[in-house]
């Protein structure tokens, strides 16, 4: 349903995307690995309408190219950005109206309960600010906050990032649960590749603006060849 | 429950006040309710949305001569007033168009700009205004202003409060916090911009026509880069984070000046500016931010 194109992407003088294309199936999660500066941080924005790009971007057969973020938003594509993006000055109540802002009363209200099925203590904590939960708190409820908008599809940008391993190993059996349980579609942007690689169906290595490997991810997770090149796992000697 | 008993029996003072003390000091409340109306402006516009505005002075002047105007041609105030605010709102919103494109220190310096034309405008267009000389309106009976600019203000703080507490306040300060994040949310940055702008100008403008009526006089002097500069310390000094900071900030830029006065005459400038000095040193959110820190924990101490 979401499908790019030749994308390309610049800052400036210097292009960051040269060729991308992939897709993410209905309901799938889909891994978008790569080193540093590999481009993939670069791809979500393109996606959610706040950097110009060229090449294609369609959605449920809609073109985004001159969409944005307001409108991508309104088309039901979540972007979850790096460093989480909660409002440290609103309360996690308010965090989670924000996400919910396009939503009429009623609907709100009935997502807010769903929502709080998958995170209790924010129903319990709704009146503490973002700024004073922990760095999984926060993350928890960038994801949160996201699906209030009762979103087809999350960009999720390093959900893992400066967390603890078990912090982030709930945050990614989290994220299966809520993809399983609501069906909606996660393209999921990690350095961490083996939790990405064991949380996604299928994954997409990029390499410096461009797709270096693409496959089922637990196919990647075995590829000598991937782990080494461009993962920096060590070889599964077995 | 407690914050409600609060308000009632504030309430109850304020309606009490003008037959316990001088007349003259509940003349001096009047205008402390006035000022505190346009500093709720200022907290709409500063505290929740963040944009810097140093020209709130001149929607008081628009709000002022509005009534002056159209009293002095046989209009009643009440009219006066309403008109007064929508006249002061929709030149906010006209502002708040251009406000888009500027922030931080550019827009300060914008509204600066605007708040130092206005008395050259007034004295220009003497035909309407008077002129240097301005306009005098029919006067009223001081317990009649009293009670006028206490009802009002009681009305506007109300709505600020529930304003604010709706989907548009929340919009406002998510739009302050991170414009991105609100954008990707679906919030509408050019028109809750443009809104908060004319909400703010429209509070500077019902502030100016009471302001109008309790002189029973308006004219350009009055309404110079001061008054902009010091609704703004009223602002910062209340709280501008906390809506009743803005009832503190009015009582402060009224009676601050006069006390500063009492206490030495050659120097009351000096004194009222070190105690703006050491308000902002020891409660940098205002003093309705340090009287709201020391309330929480009274709270929390009793659970």
């Amino acid at each position: 349903m979401l499908e790019i194109k030749n994308l390309r992407a610049s800052y400036g003088e210097i292009e960051a995307l040269h060729d991308v294309s992939f897709h993410v199936e209905d309901g799938a999660i889909v891994a978008l690995l790569g080193a540093n500066g590999a481009g993939k941080t670069t791809t979500l924005r393109a996606i959610s309408g706040t950097i110009k790009h060229s090449g294609t971007i369609t959605f449920d057969g809609v073109s985004l190219t001159d969409y944005g973020p307001e409108d991508v938003a309104r088309l039901g594509i979540a972007h979850v950005p790096e460093g989480r993006g909660t409002l440290a000055e609103l309360t996690v109540w308010e965090n989670l109206m924000l996400g919910g802002y396009l939503l009429r009363s009623e609907p709100l209200h009935e997502q807010y309960a769903r929502v709080t099925e998958y995170f209790p203590w924010m129903e319990t904590r709704k009146k503490q600010h973002a700024g004073t939960l922990s760095g999984g708190e926060q993350q928890m409820l960038a994801i949160a906050r996201a699906l209030m908008m009762k979103p087809k599809v999350i960009l999720l940008d390093e959900p893992s990032m400066g967390l603890a391993p078990l912090v982030a190993r709930d945050i990614f059996a989290l994220l299966q649960t809520i993809n399983r349980k609501d069906g909606v579609a996660l393209l999921l942007v990690e350095q961490n590749a083996v939790s990405a690689l064991a949380t996604a169906s299928h994954a997409y290595v990029l390499e410096t603006g461009r797709v270096a490997a693409t496959g089922i991810a637990q196919e990647l997770a075995r590829d000598d060849r991937v782990r080494r090149l461009y993962l920096g796992l060590d070889p599964i000697t077995a | 429950m407690v914050r409600w008993l609060g308000i009632a029996a504030f309430a109850v003072v304020i309606a009490a006040l003008p037959r316990l003390v001088p007349q003259f000091v509940a003349f001096e409340l009047t205008y402390a309710a006035a000022y505190a109306i346009a500093i709720v402006g200022l907290v709409i516009l500063i505290g929740r949305t963040g944009q810097i505005s140093l020209g709130h002075g001149a929607f008081v002047a628009v709000g002022g001569y509005t009534l002056a105007i159209l009293v002095t041609h046989g209009v009643p105030y009440g009219l006066g007033i309403v008109a007064a605010a929508l006249i002061a709102g929709l030149l906010g919103v006209a502002l708040g168009g251009i406000a888009l494109r500027l922030a931080g220190v550019y827009l300060a310096l914008a509204t600066f700009a605007l708040a130092n034309s206005v008395a050259p405008v007034l004295k220009r267009f003497g035909s309407l205004t008077g002129g240097a000389q301005g306009l005098s309106i029919p006067s009223h009976s001081e317990t009649e202003l009293y009670y006028l600019t206490w009802g009002v203000a009681a009305l506007l703080f109300a709505l600020a409060y529930f304003g604010l507490r709706s989907r548009v306040g929340l919009a406002l300060r998510a739009l302050r916090d991170s414009e991105i994040a609100a954008v990707s949310f679906g919030v509408n940055p050019v028109f809750y911009k443009t809104l908060a702008f004319g909400w703010s100008s429209a509070y500077a403008g019902v502030a100016g026509a009471l302001l109008a009526l309790a002189t029973a006089y308006v004219s350009p002097d009055v309404y110079s880069v001061a008054l902009s500069l010091n609704l703004l310390v009223g602002a910062v000094i209340g709280g501008l984070q906390l809506l009743w900071g803005a009832l503190l900030g009015g009582l402060v830029i009224q009676f601050f000046p006069l006390w500063s006065q009492a206490i030495s005459p050659a120097l009351a400038a000096v004194v009222y500016g070190i105690a703006l000095i050491l308000i902002m040193m020891f409660m940098p959110g205002g003093i309705a931010g340090a009287l709201g820190r020391r309330m929480s924990f009274i709270r929390r101490g009793h659970e």
